[in-house]
Formats: C-alpha cells, structure tokens, sequence
C-alpha cells in the first residue's frame, strides 16, 4: 500500500507520545505522575488506531479507539483507589515507599 | 457464520449472573450475614462446568466470529472452573475476619474466571484484549483485598501499574498489527497475508507481533519481564496468589497459544527462537532465585517462574504433543499449587517464613501428607503429576530435537529439588515451635486437599487418557 508523508506524520506523532509515556512511567516515582504515563501512552496508541483506520479506510481501528476508551477508563476508576489505599496507609504516594518486600 | 450465538459464551453468562447476584446480596447487612458465600460460589463453578461438559465437543462460532469455542477453549474452561471452584472452596478460613463484604471477593473470582475463559474463547484480538482486561483488574483489586495490610496494598499498586504498562504495549503491538494487515481476526488473518502482502513480511508486522509476546510474556512471568512476581505473589493474600499463580497463569499461556499458533502463525518461526532463549534464562533464574528464599510464599513465586520457563520449552518444540503436554502442565501445575497455598494459608501466618511450618508435619499428620504430595510433585517425582506432566513437555522437545533445552530443564529440575523438599525438612526433621496453628473448622479446605492431591496422584499413575484428549484437542497444528 502506498505510503503518504500524511499518514506517516500521524503515526510519528502516536508513537512519540507513546514513547513519552514510556520514558515517563520508568524515571518518575511520583504513583499519579506514572499513572498519567500510561495514560498517554494509551492515547498514543489511539492516534495510530485511528490513523490506520483513516488509511485503510476501515472502521475496524476506530471501534478499537472506543474500547481502548473503555478501558482506559476502566483503569483510572480501579487505579486511582489503588492509589488512595497507598496513601491512607503511608500519607505518601511515592514509589519509593512502596519497599517492604525485598529479596 | 455471521451470527450471535449465545451458547458460546453460556456457562460465562451464568457465571456473571451468579456474581451479580453474589454482589447485591452482599449489599444488605441483613442477606448478607445468612449466605454461606463460599459455597454459592463453588455451587457457580459447578453448574458452569456441568454446563460445559456438555456443550463440550463441536466447534461453534458466535458474536459475529468474535469466539471460537472449539475443544481447547473446552479444555480450557474445564481448567478456569475447576481452578474457581478450588479456590472458593480453600479460602473461607483464611479471609473469614479478615474481609469484611466477602461477596464482593468471590464475585471478583468468578469475573476473573470470566475473563480467562473469553481470552480461551476469542477468535479476534479486540476480544483476547477485553478478556484480559476483564481478568487482570479484578486480580488487581482482589491483590489489594487485606486494605489495611501494607503488604497487599503495595502488591496491588505495583501489579497495577505494570499490568497496566503492558497492556500498552500489547495494544501498540495490536495496532501495527492491523495496520498491517487490516484486520486482527484469527480468521482473516491468513487470507489478507496471502491476499494483500502477497506473503511478503514487513518489518512493521514483525514489531507488532514481539510487542504483543511482550504483553503476552509479562503475564506469563518470564524473564525480562518477571520483576512483578515475587512481590505481588508474596504481597496478595495467600488463597488470591493461589488463584493467580494458577488460574492467570493458564490464561496467559492460552493466550501465547491462541494468539500465536491459532491467530499469528504467519509470526510463530520468527518468535520461536526468542522464546526458546528467554525459556532457557527463565528457568535458570527462577531456581538460582528460589535457593535462597526464607519464605516460603516468595518461594513458590521464584518457583513459578521457573514452571514458566518448563512450559515454555513446550511452546518452543511447537508439536501436537509439546502444545498438549502444555495443557497437562497447565493442569498439574494449577493442582499442585492450589494445594500447596492452600496448607499455607492454614497457618494462618502472614509471614509465611520457613521457620514458622518448623515440625508442624507431625503434629498435623493430614496437613504434613498433603504438602509432602504437593511438593514431591512440584519437583516433578513420580508417581505425581508433576513428573508425568515434565515428562510429556520434554518428549515433546525431544520429538523437535532441543535436547540441550530439554537437558538444561532436568539440571534445573534437580536444582530445585533442594528448595521444594527443604520445606519438608522444616515440616517433618525440626522442632515444633508451636507459633502457629491451623484454622480449625475448616471442612471445605479439607476437601480441596483431598481433591488436589487425588487429583496429583490420579494424573500421576494414570495420565494416559487425559493426555490423550489434551493432544488430540490440539488442532491448530499437525
């Protein structure tokens, strides 16, 4: 299939973002900052979904888009309350506090 | 072809019914104190696997072919429902007290079990990702049960994150995946590699598939990815790792297989070779690992990772027999693990040291018997089917010619002979300290010990036939 500059711009972008997420969620330790991270990166992954879909003039990457929508949401509702049980128990929501178990 | 075909998807219907009903009922203080939950959800288990049993056998398409339920998917759900209804029947003693709405635990179990079952059953990628997800963020929420334990809660917080990291990764590998090829169903997978590429791989497509075996290896534990293991399955409660070394771990293999031999298998030589290097490392590390643990719950996890790198061999041989001898793993792994938590989480112990089992096999005659099965299986002796299980995995190598993959995993079988039966030593050679004591009352963990380690013994002298069905279930390859 013919590969246009376009297309091309669009899935550099998702793929940055993408990659930002990644840098981000491995030298942050701040628990909200990483989970922002994976945030981004789902929606990096969202901007290629539907720039395939766009291309290959297919609805199949935009019904993806929505579930990927879904889930996302799904992991912020559980997430965050993760996230507040860590800091009910430590007042802290830093990584590095997350040290009990070692070995 | 194109239709909705309810009856793929029944015995999970019914599953969700019961966790809906399990969930309101744990909203009334009053209905809640009268149901006998752990029993409302071994009785869930039993009707789904009845009502399996009988659909099992023909191969049926549904939801416009987003399942496939054909006789793996079958073995499979016999394997996820007979996992939940183990579990539900081990747990009561451990989080009685320790739990407050203890509805709200097993209807986590039983969705869990729903979303293993949909990532058995999927025919298209879209639907193996929501099944994951389905199972993954209940086992996030039932790792944080204990809320006041720091331990649980950071278990939870950390499989969270890195679930949920890897999960990214996967869909970008889904999404160059369909770039690629257009489409993610398994079905039409094939024909728009024959049709569109004209059978030609580009490397966009190659990067998409080692993004989603990523995913895939993260939740099997193997090793880059292995660094969540140790401390979530030390972390969560003891019957919840029960439920997730064995239960996630047998989707998550379903998964490799459905995925790359079912879906993929325009990928699977280019893949192969990776996972043969990575099952190697795996199961060095895990041992080398388990030498040293003092705990006996963090054990078992480093244990497990060197079980991951065993059933990876079989993934490598990529046979009929290897991929069946897979699924007999699966199976005695899942059984001898259960029984194994389950003697644990008696002691109702949260430190789980070695110390603290220190001469309770013979003063716990029943308990002592149990663990000595359960581990003398771990190790992989006969007559148990930890043995029959290894046996299969590595005739299936041998059969593809990796003998130096099939000698390293007996040198590590050896290995870890040391660190499974040194847990024996501290049961039944030391002093009694008397520290901990077993729950009493505890019938229905009583019963799962007895059906475990029956279970161990039946695979162990007669695995024939069971064997035989697990291979011939295995069409997706000749």
């Amino acid at each position: 299939m013919p590969v246009i500059g376009l297309q091309n711009f669009f899935l550099l972008t998702g793929v940055v973002l993408f990659c930002i997420g990644v840098i981000g969620f491995l030298i942050r330790r701040n628990l909200i900052i990483c989970f922002m991270c994976i945030e981004l990166m789902l929606n990096g992954v969202n901007l290629v979904f539907i720039t395939y879909a766009h291309y290959l003039k297919s609805a199949i990457g935009m019904m993806y888009v929505l579930f990927v929508m879904a889930i996302a949401a799904a992991e912020v509702s559980i997430g965050l309350a993760i996230i507040l049980m860590v800091f009910r128990l430590k007042a802290s929501v830093d990584m590095d506090e997350l040290n009990t178990m070692r070995g | 072809m194109a239709n909705i075909d309810v009856l793929t998807i029944l015995p999970d219907l019914i599953l969700i019914g019961f966790a809906f009903a399990l969930l309101l009922a744990g909203a009334f203080s009053r209905v809640e104190r009268q149901v006998n939950f752990n029993m409302v959800s071994a009785l869930a288990f039993v009707v789904a696997f009845t009502v399996n049993w009988f659909q099992y056998g023909a191969d049926k398409f549904g939801f416009y072919n987003m399942f496939m339920y054909d006789q793996v998917a079958g073995v499979f759900r016999f394997i996820f429902y007979g996992i939940g209804f183990l579990v539900s029947l081990m747990s009561e003693p451990y989080i009685c007290g320790r739990i407050k709405h203890k509805g709200e635990y097993y209807a986590l179990i039983m969705l869990s079990t729903v979303g293993m079952s949909f990532i058995a059953t999927s025919y298209d990628l879209i639907m193996l990702v929501l099944g994951l997800e389905a199972m993954s963020l209940s086992v996030y929420v039932l790792t944080g049960m204990f809320k006041t334990d720091e331990r649980s809660v950071e278990a939870s917080m950390k499989y969270f994150l890195l679930g949920a990291f890897s999960s990214a990764i996967m869909l970008l590998g889904i999404a160059f995946i369909y770039g690629t090829l257009g489409t993610t169903n398994f079905g039409e997978v094939l024909e728009s590699f024959k049709s569109g590429l004209g059978g030609t791989k580009p490397q966009i497509l190659l990067v998409g598939a080692m993004l989603v075996l990523a995913g895939v290896l993260f939740k099997v534990a193997a090793v880059p990815f292995h660094m969540w293991t140790p401390d979530v399955y030390e972390g969560a409660p003891t019957s919840v790792t029960a439920f997730m070394i064995s239960g996630v771990k047998a989707a998550s293999f379903i998964m490799l297989i459905r995925v790359f031999v079912l879906g993929l298998q325009i990928v699977v030589f280019d893949i192969v070779t990776v996972i043969m290097v990575i099952s190697a490392i795996t199961m060095t590390l895990g041992n080398v690992c388990a030498l040293i643990q003092k705990n006996v719950k963090r054990m078992l996890a480093y244990s497990s990772i060197a079980h991951a790198g065993y059933i990876l061999v079989g993934f490598v041989a990529l046979n009929r027999t290897s991929l069946g001898a897979i699924i007999f793993y699966l199976m005695a792994y899942a059984l001898m693990n259960i029984g194994a938590f389950a003697v644990l989480a008696l002691f109702q112990d949260r430190g789980n040291s070695l110390e603290s089992l220190s001469g309770s096999g013979f003063k716990y005659p029943f308990l002592g018997l149990m663990m000595t099965i359960f581990m003398f299986s771990m190790v992989g002796l006969p007559p148990t089917a930890g043995f029959m299980g290894k046996f299969y995995i590595f005739k299936g190598a041998l059969e593809a010619g990796y003998v130096w993959l099939v000698v390293l995993a007996v040198l590590n079988s050896a290995v870890s002979a040391y660190f499974y039966l040194r847990v024996l030593i501290y049961m039944f050679f030391e002093d009694f300290k008397g520290t901990v004591r077993p729950a009493i009352n505890a019938t229905p963990t009583a019963v799962a010990l007895l059906l475990t380690s029956i279970g161990i013994l039946y695979l162990g002298v007669f695995p024939q036939n069971l064997f035989e069905l697990t291979r011939k279930c295995m069409t997706y390859i000749h």
